[in-house]
């Protein structure tokens, strides 16, 4: 790089800047211990004025320093929960005030927040002539920046998160706050003491308003020792202030590494798919027997909006039912109803087998959850996040230790039990995550987008491991997807969502061949979708293709035809065949092809208003720009009514 | 129910504490200081008085002069230090940061190491020209003393503020023809808008209730802090403290509040 004379214009202005800043401290040390400031340097050195300091202000060094302590006390106790209670209340208007008003106290000088105190507390009374008093005034000036410190930490962590977690693994609100949040809040709590800390030790402004002689604290003995005019005194005094902050002030520096290490993901390691070798998954683990999950005349709404109609639906002992659907379609909504992390409107009813649940939060309901991130706490190495739940159930040591490396065999997970949660690739936090749902003998395992966060290529072979080790162990298991391969290699049963609503309940060979709805149909498999017009008889597509009526299959729902009008038409890309010309056969242009290796991928534009997919074996295949005429059994075609969809 | 209550209860003890030792303290302020016969006239009545009034307008004035300089010349150095690398550079950080946790009365101390009797600067001008300066115990010692502990905030924050900046987009204003110094006025300098008037308002405030630094360098210059100092101490005029008290807090809270309003950031001072 060029370095020009801006460069060196900055410098020479930084190096004044720090000149200007450090010089007086470097000062400041050498009076302190020389023997004599006029002479310099050549008098020799003494510690004379330290010793002089220690005995003429050794009071107030003490007193600054318990008073600090005691004021770090007073703001982590008040303050921690504090900042919880405010995180957690997101943004509501009164979370806002209260918010802004603790932060307050920041903005108004101390002198008035002193004299204020002293015009209300300060009465002749016991508490007027105790430290207490300056306690009083330092909790309030130091109170903000622990909130503020521990909030800001909190904030960046997915707390909710967490907090559910934890929740589905038996800790009530008390427990999540003192076992969960606290460690987590741990980096912002440690930043928030070291503010406070030397804040408190260097405060004035508040501590002379509200000191009595018998209360004088360091700072306003500092004061003392510079207005009596001894340089020697006053630096060596400054040096014993800056003894008790300067190691307060190197822990400060790694702060930051611990935040990185409670926000997780960072140094998250990459999952090599040579240690995924398959392997059957046996397990050791036996679980509770399994159950029935019924929901009955559920519905959720959020304020005015309706995430969930109303519906009813079984999911029987011991099966896979995968909830499919896209975004916002209501499946993770199903899912934490069952689960307990949200209540059904007024009406509606959830059991596990014959127990009716509704009104049990999730830690009482003995359920297992994956969350889609995880959630493995942080703050815990991968056995501690497996036994979390049996610690809370006050397990024996025993046993705890036979499940727990039960669950680590079955995860093959055993060697890495002390690894922390940062060390783990991926695949293996999933891994862990699946352990931790159940080593507590669930009674139903929810899984909430279990591959997701995984790359793509482990997918498909964490997607068998899991399939197999779900069928393994006869759990009734409840999968969250938005992917339809997932959906149909997982699930012994599929129930399609849509906008709150189910579509369609069926197993996936069902749903892929016979889809009950427009949407079904357009959603699972890799569907075309043509606009026809059904009337006397028969279907006409565009391209041209006129189709007996009588040859098309009936829906599945009702066992006829869609009524005469306007129709969509669906119909799978491998269905499709080049043909010579004839009157029920689609003409169209072939746009562009994509070699896949065994098949080959055209898009075809028809009418050049429609674009159909077309899967063919590679052997022979049309270049893009040529005229092609498809082929379709009417069998294979799908028709449902245009409004319908 | 007991998970309703939980959180509440959480809250109640900084409540209390906050309660008990901010709000009832200051809102005890404001009829305090109308305890005279005047009433409300007192603020008129003490503001005309020409002391009073110059001491606020010292106060302000200073504040906003060091307030400047502290953005220039600190704004200048945090945005170098975060922009190149040398041998050196983060030593130079630490030290430009050092400051940050020194409380008033130390920055004050500070000063007279540089600027009072046996001050370095006296000195080595006695050295080089043979003439003493002394400038610690006057308004040019007292800002000296408020940019000793503006700069390290400014540094700071324009580092942190830099460090998220898109180096792309003055590198884009570079290609279409601006040299380096337009580059960071008509790019670099509008994004930083926000850092630095809300560093630039902590500062202001600071400045304005600095009593320790004032208090140990000029207890005869009127700046606010230290003419309530003397209300109390020397008059026992509890009544005109507390106004003039009122007066600094509502300026202080006005020009931080204003800063938030403006630039939606996190703006607070910290005595000094």
């Amino acid at each position: 790089m060029k370095r020009g004379w801006f460069f060196r214009w900055q410098l020479g202005l930084t190096l004044i800047c720090c000149v200007f800043l450090v010089a007086p401290v470097i000062q400041t040390v050498l009076t302190a211990f020389m023997s004599n400031a006029f002479r310099g340097l050549s008098a020799g050195f003494t510690l004379e004025w330290l010793e002089k300091v220690l005995s003429i202000y050794g009071d107030t060094i003490i007193r600054s320093f318990y008073l600090a302590l005691a004021t770090l006390g007073v703001c982590a106790v008040t303050g921690v929960p504090a900042a919880y209670v405010l995180v957690k209340s997101g943004k509501s208007r009164w979370a806002a005030m209260i918010e802004e008003s603790l932060v307050l106290p920041l903005s108004i000088p101390g002198m008035a927040i002193g004299l204020g105190i002293l015009l209300t507390w300060g009465g002749p009374t016991w508490f007027r002539h105790s430290w207490l008093f300056l306690l009083a005034g330092h909790s309030i000036f130091c109170l903000p920046f622990m909130v503020r410190a521990v909030t800001a930490v909190l904030r960046i962590v997915p707390l909710p998160m967490y907090e559910e977690s934890a929740a589905t693994l038996g800790a009530g609100p008390l427990r999540i706050f003192t076992q969960i949040v606290v460690p987590i809040a741990g980096p912002g709590i440690l930043s928030g003491a070291l503010q406070v800390l030397t804040l408190s030790m260097g405060e004035f402004n508040i501590s002379w308003m509200l000191q009595t002689p018998f209360t004088r604290t360091l700072p306003t003995g500092l004061a003392d020792s510079y207005a009596s005019m001894r340089l020697e005194i006053g630096s060596a005094y400054t040096v014993v202030f800056l003894a008790l902050i300067v190691p307060v002030l190197a822990l400060m520096q790694q702060i930051p590494a611990l935040m990185a290490r409670m926000t997780a993901s960072g140094g998250k390691k990459s999952d090599t798919l040579m240690t995924q070798t398959p392997v059957v998954l046996k397990s050791r683990v036996l679980l509770a027997e399994p159950v029935s999950i019924r929901l009955e005349n559920c519905s959720k709404t959020f304020g005015r909006s309706t995430v969930l109609q109303p519906f009813s639906l079984i999911m029987p002992a011991g099966k896979k039912v995968v909830l499919l659907g896209p975004s916002g379609c209501g499946k993770t909504t199903t899912l934490r109803l069952i689960a307990g992390l949200e209540s059904p409107d007024p009406g509606g009813a959830v059991f596990l087998g014959d127990k009716d649940v509704t009104g049990l939060p999730a830690e009482k309901r003995n359920i297992g959850m994956m969350f889609q991130q995880y959630a493995l706490f942080p703050h815990m190495n991968v056995e501690q996040n497996i036994s979390y739940g049996l610690r809370l159930r006050k397990t024996p040591r025993e046993e705890m230790r036979g499940l727990v490396e039960a669950v680590l065999d079955m995860v093959r997970l055993r060697p890495l039990a002390k690894r922390g949660i940062n060390e783990l690739s991926g695949g293996q936090r999933q891994r862990v995550a699946l352990a931790r749902a159940l080593v507590t003998k669930p009674r139903v395992l929810l899984l909430d987008e279990p591959l997701t966060a995984l790359d793509a290529l482990l997918r498909v072979s964490v997607r068998e491991e899991l399939d197999q080790l779900l069928a393994g162990l006869g759990i009734t298991s409840v999968i969250v997807t938005h992917d339809q391969d997932e959906a149909m290699s997982l699930g012994d049963l599929i129930v399609v969502m849509r906008d709150g609503r189910i579509e369609q309940i069926g197993a996936p060979r069902e749903i892929y061949h016979n889809p009950a709805t427009a949407f079904t149909a357009g959603f699972v498999g890799g569907s075309n979708r043509l606009p026809g017009v059904l009337e006397d008889g028969l279907l006409r597509l565009p391209g041209g293709a006129v189709i007996a009526a009588s040859g098309l299959r009936p829906r599945a729902a009702d066992g006829r035809l869609p009524s005469a009008g306007e129709v969509s038409v669906f119909f799978r890309p491998e269905q499709l065949r080049p043909a010579e010309p004839a009157p029920e056969r689609i003409r169209g242009k072939v746009l562009t092809a994509h070699f896949l290796g065994e098949s080959t991928r055209l898009a075809v534009q028809i009418d050049n208003d429609y674009l159909v997919k077309v899967e063919l074996p590679s052997a022979d295949t049309p270049a893009p720009g040529a005229d092609i005429c498809l082929d379709i059994a009417p069998e294979a075609l799908l028709l449902f009514s245009a409004e319908e969809s | 129910m007991r998970r309703k209550l939980l959180l509440p209860c959480l809250l109640a003890p900084a409540l209390a504490v906050f309660v008990a030792f901010f709000l009832l303290p200051v809102a005890m302020l404001l009829p305090q200081s109308l305890d005279t016969p005047a009433g409300w006239g007192i603020y008129t009545q003490i503001l005309s008085n020409p002391r009073y009034w110059n001491s606020l307008v010292d106060t302000v004035g200073l504040s906003l002069v060091v307030t400047f300089a502290a953005l220039l010349v600190g704004g200048l150095a945090g945005l170098f230090l975060e922009r190149s690398s040398f041998p050196g550079r983060s030593l130079l950080i630490s030290m430009l940061t050092l400051p940050l946790s020194f409380p008033g009365v130390v920055v004050g101390f500070m000063v007279i190491m540089l600027g009072g009797r046996q001050g370095l600067v006296g000195l080595a001008a006695n050295a080089v020209f043979g003439v003493r300066i002394i400038f610690a115990y006057s308004m040019i010692g007292l800002f000296f003393g408020y940019l000793y502990f503006s700069l390290p905030r400014v540094v700071t924050t324009v580092m942190a503020a830099a460090g998220k900046l898109d180096l792309a987009q003055e590198e884009a204003a570079r290609t279409l023809g601006a040299s380096p110094l337009r580059a960071l006025l008509d790019v670099t300098l509008p994004a930083m808008i926000p850092a630095l008037a809300s560093t630039g308002a902590i500062c202001f405030a600071t400045s304005i209730g600095a009593f320790g630094t004032a208090f140990t360098l000029a207890t005869e210059i009127n700046v606010l802090p230290i003419v309530i100092y003397t209300e109390i101490t020397l008059s026992a005029n509890i009544a005109t403290a507390t106004m003039l008290s009122v007066v600094l807090g509502f300026v202080t809270w006005l020009t931080l509040f204003l800063s938030r309003l403006l630039t939606g950031a996190q703006a607070a001072g910290s005595g000094a």
